[in-house]
């Protein structure tokens, strides 16, 4: 009995730090630059499959630096080429970073097939604690998500491109007026979620398998945690993660393991009934 | 102004002629069974117009609302043995009663999240038909079959014509309330819903009417096509491709005017089969949506309404100049 309470408070606190690091990177981009760019996703695929390709020619570590940094400069050029022409007409980027993410899946299955893979670990190995054993590579995730939160955090704080993207997302005109360049500084924020993008790639596949579709959870869980943590709040982001890690890990464990999206959804149609604005968002909508 | 009309009277009447002669001059069986569903995709294309399109209330969860008509239709035939054309009126219409009361908390988040929840939806059908204690109804991830189906293969061009006449009909009917009063509405809130409100109109009833015929027709559509293959499994009628295809033809064709939509959904159905043999399997995807991509960027505005316009143009012209 011990042993499964034990099992659900680490899996929570492990499926909570992976989520918490996905939804960021994501709402960051929307939370500064208004553009709903779901092409977040793909690049968290890249990650994944960067990861996969190139574990058998680095050793590991190397090959987890090499696929986020790699990323992360994918997304910046995303950017600033294809993102940047729609910037006026919000409909086409949405739309088109959705065809982005498909066609992305297409040449995947093309070049990958279907099949899942299966991420090699960067740590081997399994720890016990208490009778219940874990992969030490999902303790991995757990300490760099939170390195990775932290210094996102201490980032925005104490820098000054760091307090910059910060008066972006509060007042676009104001900052502007400020003499922020607003181009220059929502490149660091896409080449931040693009860290954050690869990154959770490679979490998000060691957690489960990576193939071509595996954009399509994390775009509901983010949902769910951006709604039920309220939009543009970071506090928010956090406390809901762990909300909605928790959930999936009770439900997938005590009830039925195919349920795992039912919990997420269920969190939204709860939160939107009861409270819109989410709990710590400053209105219904942006 | 009635020149115009008398013009674009005759091009219409002249078009739903030829779609009604089809039969007589293709008699292929591979291309009528392609063209069926061309009749019966539209119904997707200009439900999503009409709601998304117009409003701007953007959903991706379009095959959540077919697939409650097709999932209906199929139980209610397969379990319980209605016939076929009543159960896919209950179809309809019970797509539009689940639908627009799961859509109605969704209304108070706009834009980005609204569209992300919309997604979760057909996912959401996904797992709920999976899910074990379901299956003996839903049929789990095979799916139900077999079906009712409207005519054996051989005489495909009844199905045809059934799924023309529906599709011409309710298209007519949306064309109207889209021009009407009512439709200028919805646009006005795609363009400034607070605007809307302060005009004293409740914006909430009439998007709450632009969903609920959206997912009547999405629903009729969904039960139309489950009985025109013959089986439904989530697979096939949830898929997300088919979300994209819906969203590809909207845009090609112009999205808040029904008749580009329409165009376009024919387009891309044509689309798919010709590229077929050039791109097999995957890459068949794959190409089809780099050409939808590129064409919705080149015109953004809609391809297919911006030809019919200028063409309406240059025959008015061509007209005026004969006087």
């Amino acid at each position: 009995m011990l042993g499964n309470f034990l099992a659900i408070v680490v899996l929570g606190i492990i499926v909570s730090a992976m989520y918490m690091l996905i939804s960021t990177g994501f709402t960051i981009i929307y939370s500064v630059g208004n553009i709903l760019d779901l092409s977040y996703f793909a690049f968290l695929m890249i990650g994944a499959y960067l990861y996969l390709v190139l574990y058998r020619y680095f050793p590991p570590y190397i090959v987890l630096l090499i696929s986020v940094i790699v990323t992360s400069l994918l997304y910046m050029l995303m950017y600033r080429t294809i993102i940047k022409k729609f910037l006026s007409n919000p409909v086409i980027v949405c739309v088109i970073t959705v065809l982005f993410n498909l066609v992305l899946e297409y040449i995947f299955t093309l070049i990958f097939s279907r099949a899942e893979r299966n991420l090699f670990p960067v740590i081997r190995g399994i720890v016990e604690i208490s009778g219940v054993k874990f992969h030490r590579n999902m303790l991995l995730v757990v300490v760099l998500s939170l390195a990775g939160m932290s210094g996102f955090w201490i980032f925005v704080k104490r820098t000054f491109l760091g307090k910059a993207i910060l008066a972006l997302s509060m007042d676009r005109k104001g900052s502007e007026l400020s003499g922020i360049d607003v181009d220059k500084t929502l490149t660091v924020v896409y080449a931040i979620s693009g860290l954050m993008a690869g990154l959770s790639g490679v979490s998000y596949g060691a957690y489960t398998a990576v193939n071509p579709e595996m954009f399509l959870f994390p775009m509901i869980i983010v949902l769910a945690i951006a709604l039920v943590g309220g939009l543009g709040s970071i506090k928010g982001t956090i406390i809901a993660s762990v909300i909605i890690g928790f959930m999936e890990i009770m439900t997938t464990y005590l009830w039925d393991p195919k349920a795992r999206g039912l919990s997420a959804l269920f969190c939204i149609i709860l939160i939107l009934y009861i409270r819109p604005r989410g709990l710590f968002g400053r209105e219904a909508t942006l | 102004m009635k020149r115009e009309n008398n013009v674009t009277n005759i091009a219409w009447i002249a078009i739903v002629v030829l779609l009604f002669t089809v039969p007589l001059y293709i008699r292929s069986l591979h291309w009528l069974g392609i063209l069926t569903f061309a009749n019966i995709f539209a119904l997707f294309v200009i439900s999503w117009d009409i709601s998304s399109g117009h409003t701007g209330y953007l959903s991706l969860g379009h095959t959540f609302f077919i697939g409650l008509g097709g999932y209906s239709s199929a139980i209610l035939t397969h379990h319980l043995g209605l016939p076929l054309y009543p159960s896919i009126c209950i179809s309809a219409f019970s797509s539009m009663i689940i639908g627009t009361i799961l859509i109605i908390p969704a209304f108070r988040i706009r834009g980005p999240y609204f569209l992300m929840l919309s997604f979760a939806l057909p996912l959401f059908l996904t797992s709920l038909v999976r899910i074990g204690y379901l299956t003996g109804i839903t049929g789990g991830h095979m799916g139900l079959f077999p079906l009712p189906v409207f005519a054996p293969v051989p005489e495909r061009y009844k199905t045809y014509l059934l799924t023309l006449s529906i599709t011409i009909a309710f298209s007519f009917l949306v064309w109207k309330l889209s021009t009407s009063d009512v439709g200028f509405v919805f646009k006005a809130i795609y363009q400034d819903e607070e605007l809307v409100g302060n005009l004293g109109l409740n914006a909430f009833k009439y998007k709450l009417v632009s969903f609920m015929i959206s997912n009547f027709i999405a629903g009729l559509g969904g039960a139309l096509w489950v009985h025109n293959i013959g089986s439904v499994a989530p697979h096939s009628i949830l898929d997300l491709y088919i979300m994209v295809e819906i969203v590809i033809a909207v845009m090609i064709g112009g999205e808040g005017s029904i008749i580009g939509p329409l165009f376009g959904s024919y387009f891309c159905m044509i689309l798919l089969e010709v590229i077929r043999p050039i791109a097999p399997g995957p890459w068949r995807l794959l190409v089809f949506t780099l050409i939808g991509g590129g064409i919705i960027a080149a015109r953004p505005g809609g391809f297919f309404i911006e030809i019919l316009r200028t063409v309406r143009e240059i025959f008015v012209r061509r007209m005026q100049l004969n006087d």
